[in-house]
C-alpha cells in the first residue's frame, strides 16, 4: 500500500476520527523501514501521481500479529470485567434516576 | 489553483534534506495536494508544522540521530517534573512563611514576591495536560518566568527593593527546564499526571518541614538529583538497546549545568551576583550546544563507518 492510500484507509477505519498527516506518515514509514518492519515493494505512477508502495516484512508481520493478539486479550479481559460488573448490579435499579424523580 | 498550491507546498520541502527531496519530494507534495480542500490556495497551518517537523526529523535521520527526536518527550517530562518540584519548593519557601517579612513590606496582592506569579503557573502546568493543553500551559509558565526574569534584570535595583524578588540563579534554571519541558506530551491521563505531580507535593511537604532558611541547598540538591536520575534512565535505555540511549542526557545538559551554579559559591565568584548568573548561563548554553553538535557529528561518523548512506532507509 502507498502513503496516500494508508491515510485514506486510516481515516475510513477510524470513521474520520484519525487523520494522518503526510510528513508524519512518511517519517513513520521510514522509521519502520529502518527497523526492518516494512520494506519498499515498488514505485508506480498512478493518475500522474508518484506512489511508493510498502509491504510488511516477515518480521513486521510477526510483530503486528503479536501486538494484535496482546490487544485482543486486553479487550477480552476488559469485556469480561464489564460483564461481571453488570451481572452484580441489581436488576431493579432504574436506568435513569431523572425519569423516576429520584434526584434528591 | 492546484498548481499554485503545489508550488507553495513544494517551497516548504526546503526543510527536507536534498536527498529526501529528490527521492520522495514529488510524492509528499502530491499527497498534500490530494488531501487539500476544494479551492484551497495556501498550505494549512497544521501542514506547515507537519512539513517542518518532518523535514527536521529527516535531517536527524540522515545523521543517524533520530534518537534525539525520540528522547525529547521523555526529557521534556523529566524537565517538567523538576520544574514543578522547584516551583513547589520556591512557592512554599517564599509564601508559606510570612514571618520572614516585615509587616510593612509591600505585597503584590496576596503574594509576597514577584516570583510567585511564575511558580503558580508552573504548578498549574502539569494539570493542564489533563485537558490536552499541556504544551500551552508550559509555554505560559515559561513566558511568565521570562517576564519576571526580564523585569528583575532590566529594572534598576532601587525600583524593586520594596518588593521581594527571586534571584536570577533561581529563575534561569527554571526557564531552561521550561524550554525542554515544551517537548513533554501535550495530553496526559490521571495516572501520569499523578506521577508527575507527586514529587512536587512531596517536595512542598518537605519544604514546609525544613523552613525558609534553605535556598542554595535546594539548587544543590536539584543539581545533584537530576543528573543522577538522568544517568540511571540513560543506562536503562542503553541496556535495552533503545534508540534514545544517552540523548536525554544531551538534551538536559543545559538545565543541569544551570542548576549547578551553586558550585561557584565562593568569594571570588559569588553566585548571587547578576553578572556571574549571566556568565554562567552563557557558559551553560555554550557547553549544551557544543555537546549536542558533538553528539550529532559522532553519530553521523558512526553511521558512515557502518556504511549506511545518509537519508536512505
Amino acid at each position: 500500500m502507498h502513503g496516500y492510500g494508508l491515510i485514506l484507509e486510516v481515516a475510513e477505519l477510524s470513521q474520520g476520527r484519525l487523520s494522518l498527516r503526510p510528513g508524519t506518515l512518511y517519517g513513520s514509514l521510514d522509521r519502520l523501514a529502518d527497523d526492518g518492519l516494512v520494506t519498499v515493494d515498488r514505485r508506480e505512477i498512478i493518475d500522474g501521481r508518484a506512489r511508493k508502495y510498502y509491504r510488511l516484512t516477515d518480521q513486521g508481520t510477526t510483530l503486528l500479529r503479536t501486538e494484535t493478539e496482546r490487544m485482543r486479550r486486553a479487550v477480552e479481559a476488559a469485556t469480561s470485567r464489564l460483564d461481571g460488573h453488570r451481572a452484580l448490579r441489581p436488576a431493579t435499579a432504574p436506568a435513569d434516576a431523572r425519569l423516576t424523580g429520584g434526584v434528591a | 489553483m492546484t498548481s499554485v498550491l503545489r508550488e507553495r507546498y513544494t517551497k516548504l520541502l526546503r526543510w527536507y534534506p536534498a536527498a529526501e527531496r529528490a527521492d520522495r519530494g514529488v510524492e509528499i507534495v502530491d499527497t498534500y495536494v490530494d488531501l487539500a480542500r476544494a479551492g484551497q490556495r495556501w498550505p494549512r497551518p497544521g501542514d506547515v508544522v507537519d512539513l517542518i517537523v518532518g523535514g527536521l526529523r529527516q535531517h536527524l535521520r540522515a545523521r543517524n540521530a533520530l534518537g534525539l527526536a525520540d528522547a525529547l518527550p521523555i526529557a521534556g517530562t523529566l524537565a517538567l517534573m523538576m520544574a514543578t518540584v522547584l516551583a513547589a519548593i520556591w512557592m512554599v519557601l517564599t509564601e508559606a512563611f510570612p514571618s520572614q517579612y516585615a509587616s510593612w513590606d509591600p505585597m503584590l496582592g496576596p503574594l509576597h514576591t514577584l516570583g510567585a506569579l511564575a511558580w503558580i503557573t508552573w504548578l498549574l502546568a502539569p494539570l493542564a495536560a489533563l485537558a490536552g493543553y499541556g504544551r500551552w500551559a508550559v509555554a505560559v509558565a515559561v513566558t511568565v518566568t521570562i517576564a519576571v526574569t526580564v523585569t528583575i534584570a532590566v529594572t534598576p535595583a532601587m525600583a524593586l527593593t520594596s518588593l521581594h524578588q527571586p534571584d536570577l540563579f533561581v529563575l534561569l534554571p527554571q526557564i531552561a527546564l521550561g524550554m525542554v519541558a515544551l517537548a513533554a506530551p501535550h495530553r496526559r491521563g490521571y495516572r501520569d499526571t499523578a506521577v508527575i505531580t507527586a514529587p512536587a507535593a512531596a517536595a512542598a511537604a518537605l519544604a514546609v518541614l525544613v523552613g525558609y532558611s534553605v535556598r542554595s541547598e535546594v539548587l544543590l540538591a536539584a543539581g545533584l538529583i537530576l543528573p543522577l536520575v538522568i544517568i540511571a534512565m540513560c543506562v536503562v535505555l542503553t541496556v535495552q538497546r533503545d534508540r534514545r540511549a544517552w540523548w536525554p542526557a544531551v538534551v538536559l545538559l543545559g538545565p543541569v549545568l544551570l542548576l549547578n551554579i551553586t558550585l561557584l559559591d565562593n568569594q571570588a565568584f559569588p553566585w548571587e551576583s547578576r553578572r556571574v548568573a549571566v556568565a554562567w548561563t552563557m557558559m551553560s548554553l555554550f557547553v549544551a550546544v557544543a555537546a549536542l553538535v558533538t553528539a550529532m557529528s559522532w553519530q553521523t561518523k558512526r553511521a558512515r563507518r557502518r556504511g549506511r548512506p545518509s537519508g536512505t532507509a
